[in-house]
């Protein structure tokens, strides 16, 4: 599996977006097969969305923690080395503990946009 | 036999509000700040305007119907004025009326304004009309919203040319980045934000697998134009014409929600519509003819799938395009969205069309400031009202005279 | 010979945990622990006493010739109009003949058995060759009632007719008594009750050996003749207490349902007849009684045919498409017990033009679209003009029924940001098998259940409540198959 650069968002930091914003909450890890899960949380509020407001809490999955925070971006933001979730049935099941455990209607998961893609 | 609209009329004024939240301005006061910049810019007299279309989608919201709200906001001197709603392609459709009225030769000067007024609704997004939708549609039309209807295409999109959602996502994400960087550049843009790919992927789903940064948002504004002759605009004294090259427009007529052969992956109408654009604009390679283009991006994916409805990025092939950054303003290849397109300069239905020929005029009279790009000949403005599945297009291509 | 032709049964997927309701409002009425054994069926926000009328004649019906249907009768306490006839809504979505009879059978919960034994004499009569009847009902209570814990949603329908009957009918003895355990007056959402002591002393336990004891009299038999005893009583003790008045053991009695659905009202003998026919063998007698301002009490006798009835959902298969709410909040919102918030964008109109319900009800409430006449295509919604591109032909098209087709899900989404009771709103394009195409809600699965190429099937439930007018929109949705 490939590891990644990581950079961690900045908590409490409302993101702005046309039809609505977002905000990462807090950061946590869980215990997934003997391995160490990152992820965070957080809301969206879609107020503005040409189409109808909504929103909901979400959590979004960073991956495996191969180094945790061992370095830093141009930004100054901590940088973590990720292995990066990519099969369906393990995220699945890391989707179904965090939807029970913390409350969120959304579980995401990163793709590093570094990963090799050539359409 | 007909001989199409090029050449046949020129743009001598336009105006634009700022878009956004604008609590401050209702319905009037917009249309009167479009209107007030358009006729400076043409500089002539209101009375030298002979006909006027005006375009708006949910009049029942702000100005109501007809076109009484145009001629008594302006003070129009008693002449023809008609509204004009074809969902999201209104503004075009209000342009397509005064262009029609001066190349017919039925009058010589002509203006068309759309606006749009809707944060006035005490809720967000697009109003609900319920049962005023129409009275069968009420009975049995599947509740859906727009980001549901376009997340479908989307989806069969990915499907068809294999291509994951994560990176699907990647050339979603991509296309929203640079609408955000060019609208960033925009003082009349509703969001001025740059983001990075990170943030548009890591953003939660709308509807999946669409994200925030996927969606447009509703905006206050509006947009006009005043149009006259060639002829006409150089005894005025304008030079260095923007014509127009072509107008058209396609519907859905059913087929692709009722018989058995669309497969979800790309628009009826646009695909129709483009082809009978180019021939009308003279133009046989679009890739290379046009210098660049004002999508209908309501979501990412519209957008992304237009490039290939329009003929300019192979079927299948937009995505290569996308991160190849052939659609970047400064990419070498077709800047789209050059003004920040729906997702940031803004999308008040009525005027949104108007707002996309605002943009490739001033590109091309290079008033276009820290967007300008280097000597645009051909702009392209797209619109499609309604879903995946049953829409309006509308088609309109301008540029320098004798292009 | 007259009797029972086939039987079907519905019973809403969604059963919830009566601990659930301990969990919530417990400490309010810790009572109710008596009754928390087991789970109760619900509704889906989309059904009613109408939609799940329909279900059940579907199922019903299924494989029969349907155009060979002569009258319908809906029993219910808890029809969605009090004028506008509800049984014509269900013969509607059934696509029946227009030249056939339709009665609301109302207002008690033995309307279910006196709409059989009219059927009956109807079909005595010679005046009708089948009739069906469908009793259904979606009683609302007051949040942590016993009544609560104790009802459930649920329908039974039964073809009455006088070919491959399955169970003879037999004869009747009814009586009508104006004892009043429960009321609901015009004006009122819930019922009244009086004590439940009396309800069971001088209710149930005597008005039901009563009304079986009448009918074993007038047919000369005893209980010793009878395979099963169906009769309903949601109180489980006194259930059984019944049975030892009038001398039934223990297999001979009909589980009163308590623990896996609650008492659904006036289909409750239909639909533990049903229960009880899906476990009959040829030769068994079968008595069924009912409860509410007096009881009817009808005996059947099971045939060989029963043997030859094809395979149907029933009341097993309904208890088996199962899924659990534990969510007791949701069986509040789905009831409108609490009054949650929907923003002004749910104000919209919500008003029904019923000209043009009339004009579009085969679409509408039918599903029934076109099929061309000149190039075959099928279409949904029928048109003026056949949506062929090759074809194109102006009125062409015959009415083509989707109703019972399924379909192929083409593409489909869950919607965050449509104004729903539960989000998200599922809904996508679905494919029929046979030609035709549409876009449907999809009703009663998960997001995560749904995929592309997936096979759907039709379900008629509410669209729309108007609450203004208190009229409930019908249409059609997409199930799982």
């Amino acid at each position: 599996m490939e590891v990644y650069k990581y950079t961690h968002p900045k908590l409490g930091e409302e993101i702005e977006a046309i039809s609505g914003h977002y905000s990462t909450e807090k950061e946590g890890q869980i215990d997934y097969n003997g391995r160490q899960v990152c992820y965070s949380t957080g809301y969206s509020i879609v107020d503005t969305s040409c189409c109808g407001p909504g929103g909901c809490g979400f959590a979004f999955v960073a991956g495996y923690i191969v180094h945790w925070k061992n370095g830093k971006d141009n930004h100054g933001s901590d940088t973590s080395d990720i292995e990066p979730i990519t099969d369906s049935g393990e995220k699945q099941e890391i989707r179904n503990l965090l939807t029970k455990s913390v409350h969120v209607q959304q579980v995401n998961f990163w793709t590093p946009q570094t990963a090799v893609f050539k359409p | 036999m007909s001989t199409g609209i090029k050449d046949k009329v020129a743009i001598i004024g336009m105006g634009c509000t700022k878009f956004g939240e604008r609590w401050d301005a209702g319905a009037e006061d917009l249309m009167v700040e479009a209107f007030e910049e358009a006729i400076a810019d043409a500089g002539i007299e209101k009375n030298q305007i002979q006909a006027a279309w005006l375009s708006d989608c949910f009049e029942e919201i702000h100005i109501g119907k007809s076109a009484l709200p145009l001629s008594l906001t302006l003070r129009l001197p008693n002449i023809p004025a008609t509204r004009v709603e074809n969902f999201c392609a209104s503004g075009t459709e209000a342009f397509r009326g005064a262009v029609y009225a001066v190349a017919s030769g039925a009058c010589d000067i002509a203006l068309a304004l759309g606006v749009e007024k809707l944060k006035d609704i005490g809720y967000g997004g697009l109003p609900n009309s319920g049962s005023n939708s129409g009275s069968l549609n009420w009975l049995w039309m599947p509740n859906l919203t727009a980001p549901g209807a376009f997340a479908q295409l989307a989806t069969a999109y990915a499907a068809k040319y294999k291509y994951s959602i994560d990176d699907l996502k990647r050339v979603l994400a991509h296309v929203s980045v640079k609408s955000h960087a060019n609208g960033a550049l925009n003082p009349k843009a509703h969001l001025r934000t740059p983001i990075t790919e990170d943030q548009a992927i890591s953003s939660p789903m709308v509807a999946h697998p669409l994200g925030l940064y996927d969606c447009c948002g509703v905006s206050d504004g509006a947009a006009a134009a005043i149009v006259t002759t060639p002829e006409i605009a150089k005894k005025l004294g304008k030079k260095d014409l923007v014509t127009v090259k072509a107008l058209q427009l396609a519907l859905s007529n059913g087929e692709e929600v009722q018989f058995n052969e669309w497969d979800s992956t790309y628009f009826v109408s646009t695909s129709k519509a483009s082809v009978v654009a180019y021939k009308e604009a003279g133009i046989k390679d679009p890739r290379k003819e046009i210098s660049m283009m004002e999508l209908h991006d309501c979501f990412s994916i519209t957008e992304l799938i237009t490039y290939e409805d329009l003929g300019i990025s192979p079927r299948g092939g937009a995505p290569k395009d996308v991160l190849d950054g052939f659609f970047d303003l400064k990419g070498g290849g077709v800047p789209a969205q050059v003004d920040g397109g729906l997702k940031c300069f803004g999308h008040p239905i009525g005027a949104s069309g108007l707002r996309m020929l605002y943009e490739m005029y001033l590109q091309l009279h290079g008033r276009a400031d820290q967007r300008q790009l280097k000597d645009p000949k051909l702009g392209l403005t797209h619109n499609l009202g309604g879903f995946p599945f049953m829409n309006v297009v509308s088609i309109a291509i301008v540029g320098k005279e004798g292009v | 010979m007259v009797g029972i032709v086939s039987y079907g049964g519905y019973v809403p997927r969604r059963r919830l945990n009566r601990m659930s309701v301990i969990q919530e409002m417990g400490w309010y009425i810790p009572a109710l622990m008596m009754v928390a054994n087991g789970e109760r069926s619900m509704c889906n926000w989309d059904e009613d006493s109408l939609t799940m009328a329909v279900a059940s004649a579907r199922d019903c019906i299924s494989g029969f010739d349907k155009s060979k249907i002569d009258g319908i009768f809906l029993a219910t306490t808890t029809p969605p109009f009090a004028d506008r006839q509800n049984s014509g809504i269900v013969a509607t979505a059934l696509n029946l003949r227009e030249d056939i009879v339709t009665a609301d059978f109302a207002s008690s919960l033995k309307s279910g058995t006196t709409a059989l034994i009219s059927a009956v004499e109807a079909l005595k009569s010679g005046e009708k060759k089948n009739v069906l009847v469908a009793a259904s009902d979606h009683r609302r209570t007051k949040s942590a009632s016993f009544y609560e814990m104790w009802f459930g949603d649920g329908s039974a329908s039964l073809l009455l007719g006088n070919e491959n009957v399955i169970a003879e009918y037999k004869g009747s003895f009814s009586l009508s008594l104006d004892f009043v355990d429960h009321y609901r007056g015009e004006s009122q959402k819930f019922d009244y009750t009086w004590e439940e002591r009396w309800i069971r002393d001088e209710g149930y336990a005597k008005i039901i050996p009563q009304a079986v004891n009448g009918l074993f009299k007038k047919y000369g038999i005893t209980i010793k003749d009878v395979a099963k005893v169906v009769y309903p009583c949601f109180i489980s003790r006194e259930h059984k207490g019944i049975a030892k008045k009038i001398g039934a053991s223990k297999e001979q009695v009909v589980d009163n349902m308590h623990e896996v659905t609650g008492e659904t009202g006036a289909a409750h003998p239909l639909l533990m007849l049903t229960a009880a026919l899906e476990q009959s063998k040829p030769g068994d007698k079968i008595v069924v009684a009912s409860f509410g301002q007096g009881s009817d009490a009808l005996l059947f006798e099971v045939t060989e045919h029963i043997t030859k009835l094809a395979p149907r959902r029933g009341v097993k298969g309904s208890l088996e498409n199962r899924k659990e709410e534990a969510s007791y909040a949701k069986f509040l919102k789905f009831n409108d017990l609490i009054n949650a918030e929907t923003g002004i964008r749910a104000e919209a109109a919500t008003q029904t033009a019923l000209t043009t319900l009339w004009r579009n009800k085969k679409m509408i409430l039918g599903f029934v679209g076109g099929k061309c006449k000149k190039c075959g295509t099928v279409q949904y919604p029928k048109t003026n003009v056949c949506v062929n591109p090759k074809c194109n032909a102006f009125h062409t098209q015959e009415d083509y029924e989707f109703s019972d087709k399924e379909a192929k899900v083409m593409s489909f989404t869950g919607d965050y940001l449509a104004v729903s009771v539960e989000p998200p709103v599922l809904y996508g394009m679905v494919q029929f098998d046979g030609g035709g195409r549409t876009l449907l809600d999809f009703t009663d699965c998960d997001l995560e259940n749904v995929q592309v190429g997936q096979t759907m099937k039709l379900s008629f439930r509410k669209k729309y409540y108007d609450k203004d007018r208190g009229f409930t929109g019908y249409f059609w949705k997409a199930i799982l198959k």
